[in-house]
């Protein structure tokens, strides 16, 4: 099984997983809250729109997990101290037999023309009142006055 | 040959809001970029939703219809999307980003050596690429980002494009595609449909959603009844959904349904940028909190600073003579 989050914490495009399946041409399942192995193939549950789905898929495969899969585990002290230990294997880019042209922003398919900070140009009107009826009443006023209601 | 072809989805109404958002994007984009616009349909039973394509703005129909394909299969869809592809040859692929979308179009795209977007709010045509716009870092961040290789495969998150106005005088020549058996190594098995009562969250044009600050899931008994009252959806912040309060499915968010309603009346909650990542597209935000400093109200047009025990009843009945 070859596991990967959902969506990275950058630019949260949600494509790695699938596009590492589609280049080694084996089948996927993504945005999973839930795997289950029974003998030599797997059962996974899907978060779609409307609910879950499960789908049943041999190995080797490409799963992405989402959050609904539950809390990490905390580490405990004797295992921080143990994973100091734990080898980190280094790989660059010639290692995996890759021209430098091929990765990094020279590889990369998308450009990338700004990348900005939105602006809210909301500002708030706070409903006052005395009393809790006195704010459902001014804030129905001021939906329909705004054409909202 | 197309100049955008869009991958639509259909539901038991025909093809769906973010299909007929497409095909409203892709003629506006199209007329720029010149050439045509087509839809391609995947699916079983497709001979309305095929009749709805050029009303909706398509010039062309391409309708893979089969039982094999009543429901999204990876490994189904994909060479069936793939054979529509390069029978069309279109220099942008368009697919919601959808359940289905977001699985689809990375391996469409590196199947068609190229590359995809997803989930842009926003675009516009330069030379012959089309620009997009995107939200990032959970959010925070706006880029703007070009494929640079053909075809260019876009998602687009639903409510962010209009759809056209139906046409009737319009129709879309239908285009028969043949589909060969499948062969399966993914495999729907079941589906566990999502206990949601009333208005989809996606749909709806009022939102009611609840927070931690709700302080428990017994609170969600009483943004359901507004929501009755509203004719609303109920959703959730994720920080709700993972403390097990109210169903995952529900959950608004980056991670969660992205909605983009008239109205979101965000109730007990803080407005983290997780959560805004799926319900800022809301025309109007309404925030209860009692907490006057709440990021949400940087994001809200109306809000009331109070606890939200106290105002809600008021809320609701106030709503409901109103609408009465």
């Amino acid at each position: 099984m070859l596991i990967f989050g959902r969506q990275a914490a950058d630019w949260d495009q949600g494509t790695v997983g699938s596009i590492v399946a589609e280049l080694l041409d084996l089948p996927s399942a993504t945005v999973l809250r839930a795997i289950e192995l029974n003998g030599d193939s797997i059962t996974v549950s899907r978060v779609v729109a409307d609910g879950f789905e499960n789908i049943e898929l041999p190995t080797p495969c490409v799963l992405t997990i989402s959050n609904e899969f539950g809390d990490p585990r905390y580490p405990q002290l004797r295992q921080i101290m143990l994973a100091a230990r734990k080898q980190v294997i280094e790989l660059t880019a010639a290692d995996l037999g890759l021209d430098a042209s091929e990765v990094g922003a020279a590889g990369a398919r998308v450009q990338m023309h700004s990348l900005y900070q939105p602006t809210s140009d909301v500002e708030v009107e706070i409903i006052e009142g005395d009393t809790p009826e006195e704010k459902a009443g001014g804030l129905i006023k001021a939906l329909r006055e705004a054409k909202i209601l | 040959m197309s100049s955008i072809l869009v991958i639509g989805e259909t539901d038991d109404n025909g093809l769906t809001a973010p299909t007929r958002e497409m095909l409203g994007a892709a003629t506006r984009l199209s007329a720029e970029l010149g050439g045509d616009v087509a839809l391609a349909l995947i699916g079983s039973g497709l001979a309305d939703a095929a009749a709805a394509a050029g009303p909706a703005g398509a010039d062309s129909v391409y309708s893979a219809d089969a039982d094999s394909l009543a429901t999204y299969q990876t490994d189904s869809y994909l060479p069936v999307a793939l054979g529509i592809v390069e029978q069309d040859g279109p220099s942008v692929v368009l697919l919601a980003q959808s359940s289905m979308g977001r699985d689809l179009a990375p391996r469409l795209a590196t199947r068609l050596g190229s590359a995809a977007i997803m989930d842009s709010l926003g675009l516009e045509i330069d030379g012959d690429r089309v620009k997009a716009t995107r939200s990032c870092y959970g959010g925070n961040a706006r880029q703007v980002v070009t494929v640079q290789t053909d075809p260019q495969v876009i998602t687009v998150r639903p409510k962010s494009q209009a759809p056209l106005v139906a046409d009737d005088s319009r129709s879309a020549e239908i285009i028969s595609v043949d589909v060969a058996e499948p062969t399966l190594r993914a495999r729907t098995t079941g589906k566990e449909q999502a206990e949601t009562e009333g208005v989809r969250l996606e749909d709806a044009e009022i939102v009611v959603s609840g927070g931690r600050g709700l302080g428990g899931p017994e609170a969600f008994s009483d943004l359901e009844r507004l929501a009755g009252v509203l004719s609303a959806a109920v959703g959730s912040s994720r920080a709700a959904c993972d403390l097990g309060w109210y169903p995952p499915s529900q959950q608004v968010g980056l991670t969660g349904t992205v909605v983009s309603p008239t109205l979101y009346l965000a109730i007990a909650i803080s407005g983290a940028s997780q959560h805004m990542a799926g319900c800022g597209g809301s025309k109007n935000i309404v925030a209860i909190n009692k907490d006057p400093d709440a990021p949400i109200f940087g994001f809200a047009r109306f809000g009331i600073v109070d606890d939200y025990k106290k105002v809600l009843p008021a809320i609701e009945s106030a709503f409901a003579a109103a609408l009465d």
